[in-house]
């Protein structure tokens, strides 16, 4: 696969030095973070408010829209879309466009794709709150909106296959791959899904693999991808070593591609138990790649293990690369039926998710966004704010995600005795819950914080940008070089 | 990986053999069976669902309910769901063949509701008006039926209307707090009527060959057991375990 | 402005380069053979636990067989219409046909059905049959031929779907009942055959089990 062979060399001044590619970044940057800012705030809002309705369920029960069962969805979907996705396609293009040495290629088509993925996640909130649901875990969306989403993530992927295929480096590093993955994952499970729910598709349980498979889909190579493609980046750089193996981040990229998809059932599920079997095994073969990512990130960082706890924005990559692994070992225990048989079906299914989406991905993202944002606009957002919003997140996360986890394993142990009622295996997981919400509190105070650093960093941004408009007043002659800001 | 096209159709290849495998096939197999024709009921199984019933169903479906309560029952050796009496039988593909989404959840915050048609407590478990006056009770308010569940209320699924001349005959009984203020009364709306209609033609245990359920112990002290042994850590006012 | 992040990425010459190095690390064996083993136990739990990929094998069983048949008296049509139609249709085809791409005989209105006695169509069905094969005077058959199915079927589906094939009324067939114990009869008498039965050697039983 590493071949010697190279492209015929481009033009020295066709190559672009990083400042230009980082440079190529910046409507895009501004764009993407700043929505997806919005929609983590949104976001983490409606999860907090489902999280305390658990433990205090007659709060606000009058309207429709307030229901935990609409709740729990948006925000969920608001989470995984609107911030985690979005902020992953910003992400993603600007290590494919690192990898690749190019600048970011149709821009426009980025920024087209952005507008209506926002449009998408939008009305899929707006549907799910208002009744139109369609029941299936991660695709709530009504088939419009996630039509939207679609089309948009074809826009944006086209625009970084596009760029990697213009790429002036020979040999690409491996985070390019994973975003490459990504960049199709979405597109390749959001259309088959809305292919085969529509009309005259399968009927009865089908429609189940349907969805796990879908949802397993974005969340291990969509999502799962982009997280795997910024710690490959990043914790390199922040131990300021090599990464240990090209080799190892091959097989895993293969792997991943190929059997993370196929982990979509449990034991006990309604299906012919060859199907199950299919399952199980995907889950083993895809346990190949979590391996070869761990042993490859335990070697890069092996004696340095100190740095990744020296700020809070290292502890926050530590966070994200420890969170991949366990949720990636989590699962291939789970597999087993004499554990599946006592954790499935409690809060542990919450955990898990929140160690995946919360853990690896956000926290993985938040640990080079500022990075990009700095390098793309030439501003910095202020330290002390994303200093705090990066411990804020870090214990959110973490009192949102044990708690699940252990709760969860209290509840299931509990609902393994047939002789204790049912009400009573929820009772005793109830205050970890509540701890859970307090993580949620946490975690919403530090997306706050993050948009405020965000919105200060549009002002500084505008003030620049008045400032430019005003030198234009002065004559003409003295000022045609100061230009216009990209 | 040095090649653009050769990388975008080994990642294409390598994802469209997962939807081979995992959806093609399966759905070769069974994803449009036909209803089996079941010598215990002589009906076709799964029977098709009333209209309202199916109305019921898009109600579950936009409140959310398969966030909290799943529909499927584990086999004996893969989860307790048989031991605590959610089930006869465990679920098969056949039960789901008439749902549309099918919503299996994943997550029991509330039990599991895949036979919940056939559950109720003590007394008379057939009893069609006490059980569909129970599960308008439980939607209204949780906790008038069940002290200390953390199930939402759906009062917005009923109406509180002044009482004119007779109380409606389908006016919900409440007592204490929950009771509406002196002349009211609480009448359910079609969608609540609806949801419990469907709630209780969730019945999922005709013998099926490829599940059959087990037959009634025969000897009088193990049907003894098997008998208290449902009802025995479900109190009256908490039918499901 | 003070930057949060760490220092970027330098190559050799101190330049700084777009992405991180890469090292020459490789992994030790014993790493390789921890992926294979896992590989092993994937591909083995689809090997023990396939179920046969039959529609009508879920969990706990492992295979059709093992399935009890629960539940009081069994019409012996009916049941054998269910194995049938999972596992004979796809060759025979649903209404009996035969199918002549693939060499499958007829089984609705079929001389060899309809005998006296099943002592032959027990054994086809217990150790498959090869080659050749007339049926209501045209020649049937393949080079692969049907599969044995005694390790597949327990005696009472044997005897069913049997029965079903003699008795079918959608077929209008009518010929006698085969029972489980004529299955076991047979079953015992040759459970040292292991290849499957040509039409010659068939020819040569009578057809009445004793």
């Amino acid at each position: 696969m590493i071949s010697t062979a190279t492209p015929s060399p481009p033009r020295p001044e066709a190559i672009p030095g990083i400042a230009e590619v980082d440079a190529s970044f910046r409507p895009v940057a501004l764009f993407f973070f700043a929505k997806a800012a919005v929609w983590l705030v949104a976001g983490s809002l409606f999860l907090l408010l489902a999280s305390v309705k658990l433990h205090a369920p007659a709060m606000m029960t009058g309207a429709a829209w307030l229901t935990y069962g609409r709740l729990a969805p948006a925000g969920w979907d608001a989470l995984v879309y609107g911030f985690a996705g979005q902020a992953g396609f910003a992400v993603g293009l600007w290590l494919l466009a690192r990898a690749s040495m190019q600048r970011l290629q149709s821009p426009l088509l980025v920024l087209a794709g952005g507008v209506l993925w926002n449009l998408g996640v939008l009305a899929g909130t707006v549907g799910i709150l208002a009744g139109y649901s369609t029941g299936r875990e991660l695709l709530e969306m009504p088939a419009g909106a996630l039509a939207c989403l679609v089309v948009a993530a074809g826009l944006i992927g086209s625009a970084g296959w596009i760029t990697f295929a213009a790429r002036t480096e020979s040999q690409t590093y491996p985070s390019a791959w994973f975003v490459l993955l990504s960049l199709i994952s979405f597109v390749w499970f959001g259309s088959v899904a809305l292919m085969m729910y529509s009309g005259e598709g399968p009927r009865g349980v089908v429609q189940v693999l349907v969805q796990r498979w879908y949802a397993n889909g974005i969340l291990t190579l969509w999502l799962g991808g982009t997280a795997v493609a910024a710690i490959f980046h990043w914790l390199p750089q922040v131990l300021n070593r090599p990464l240990a193996s090209r080799s190892l981040a091959l097989i895993a990229f293969w792997s991943l591609t190929f059997f993370a998809p196929w982990a979509v059932t449990a034991h006990g599920d309604p299906f012919p138990r060859w199907i199950v079997s299919l399952g199980i095994a995907g889950q083993f073969m895809a346990s190949i790649a979590v391996l070869a990512i761990a042993f490859n990130w335990w070697k890069t960082a092996e004696g340095a293990f100190n740095t990744l706890l020296a700020s809070p924005a290292a502890r926050l990559l530590g966070l994200a690369a420890f969170a991949y692994v366990a949720s990636g070992v989590l699962d291939f225990f789970m597999a087993f039926q004499n554990i599946a048989s006592w954790t499935r079906f409690t809060w542990i299914h919450q955990g898990l998710d929140w160690l995946l989406v919360g853990g690896a991905v956000i926290a993985g993202l938040f640990a080079i966004i500022p990075e990009i944002i700095s390098r793309s606009t030439g501003q910095a957002l202020s330290p002390g704010l994303i200093r705090l919003h990066a411990t804020l997140t870090l214990t959110g996360i973490l009192l949102i995600a044990l708690p699940l986890l252990v709760g969860g394993g209290i509840q299931g142990s509990r609902l393994a005795d047939p002789s204790l009622a049912f009400m009573d295996t929820l009772r005793a997981s109830m205050h970890l819950v509540r701890l859970s919400s307090l993580g949620l509190v946490v975690f919403l105070l530090a997306q706050l914080v993050f948009a405020f650093a965000l919105f200060g960093l549009f002002r500084a941004l505008a003030m620049e940008c008045v400032t430019t408009v005003k030198s234009w007043s002065v004559p003409a002659s003295k000022n045609r070089t100061a230009g216009v800001r990209s | 990986m040095n090649s653009t096209p050769l990388l975008f159709l080994g990642i294409l290849v390598a994802l469209a053999s997962s939807w081979w495998g995992i959806l093609v096939a399966p759905s070769l197999q069974i994803g449009n069976a036909p209803t089996v024709l079941s010598k215990e009921t002589s009906q076709h199984y799964p029977p098709n669902r009333p209209g309202i019933a199916q109305q019921g169903a898009e109600i579950y479906r936009s409140e959310g309910c398969n966030t909290c309560h799943s529909q499927l029952v584990r086999p004996e050796g893969f989860g307790i769901d048989l031991a605590r009496g959610w089930g006869k039988r465990r679920t098969v593909a056949q039960d789901y063949l008439r749902d549309s989404p099918v919503l299996l959840g994943s997550v029991r915050i509330g039990p599991d509701l895949a036979n919940i048609g056939y559950r109720m407590g003590s007394g008379d478990t057939n009893a069609q008006p006490v059980m569909v006056a129970y599960h308008l009770k439980h939607l209204y308010h949780p906790r008038t039926v069940a002290p200390g569940s953390v199930m939402p209320a759906y009062p917005y699924l009923f109406e509180e209307r002044p009482i004119q001349g007779t109380p409606s005959a389908h006016a919900l009984r409440l007592e204490g707090a929950f009771a509406p203020p002196e002349g009211f009364e609480i009448v359910p709306k079609p969608e609540a009527t609806a949801l419990v209609a469907y709630l209780l033609s969730l019945k999922s245990g005709v013998s099926l060959a490829e599940a059959p359920v087990p037959p009634p112990p025969t000897n009088a002290v193990n049907a003894v057991n098997a008998a208290t042994s449902t009802t025995n850590a479900a109190p009256a006012s908490t039918p499901s375990r | 402005m003070k930057k949060v992040s760490p220092a970027p990425a330098r190559g050799s010459a101190g330049a700084e380069i777009p992405t991180p190095r890469i090292g020459s690390y490789t992994a030790p064996v014993g790493f390789f053979i921890l992926l294979a083993i896992l590989a092993y136990f994937g591909h083995a739990e689809l090997g023990y636990h396939s179920g046969q990929f039959s529609a009508g094998v879920y969990e706990p069983y492992a295979n059709l067989r093992s399935i009890p048949n629960v539940g009081g008296e069994v019409n012996p049509v009916d049941a054998g219409r269910d194995v049938y139609a999972q596992l004979c249709s796809a060759c025979h085809q649903p209404n009996g046909s035969g199918n002549p791409a693939n060499g499958c005989p007829p089984v609705a209105a079929s001389d060899w059905v309809l005998e006296e006695g099943p002592a032959r169509l027990i054994r086809i069905v217990l150790h498959g049959a090869k080659g050749p094969i007339k049926v209501n005077g045209k020649e049937w058959g393949s080079a692969v031929g049907m599969l044995a199915l005694k390790d597949v079927l327990s005696d009472d589906q044997i005897a069913h779907v049997i029965t079903y094939i003699r008795q079918s009324p959608e077929w209008k067939n009518s010929a006698s009942t085969v029972t489980p114990d004529m299955v076991k009869t047979i079953r015992e008498k040759t459970s040292s055959r292991g290849a499957q039965w040509t039409a010659d050697e068939l020819l040569k039983i009578p057809t009445a089990v004793e």
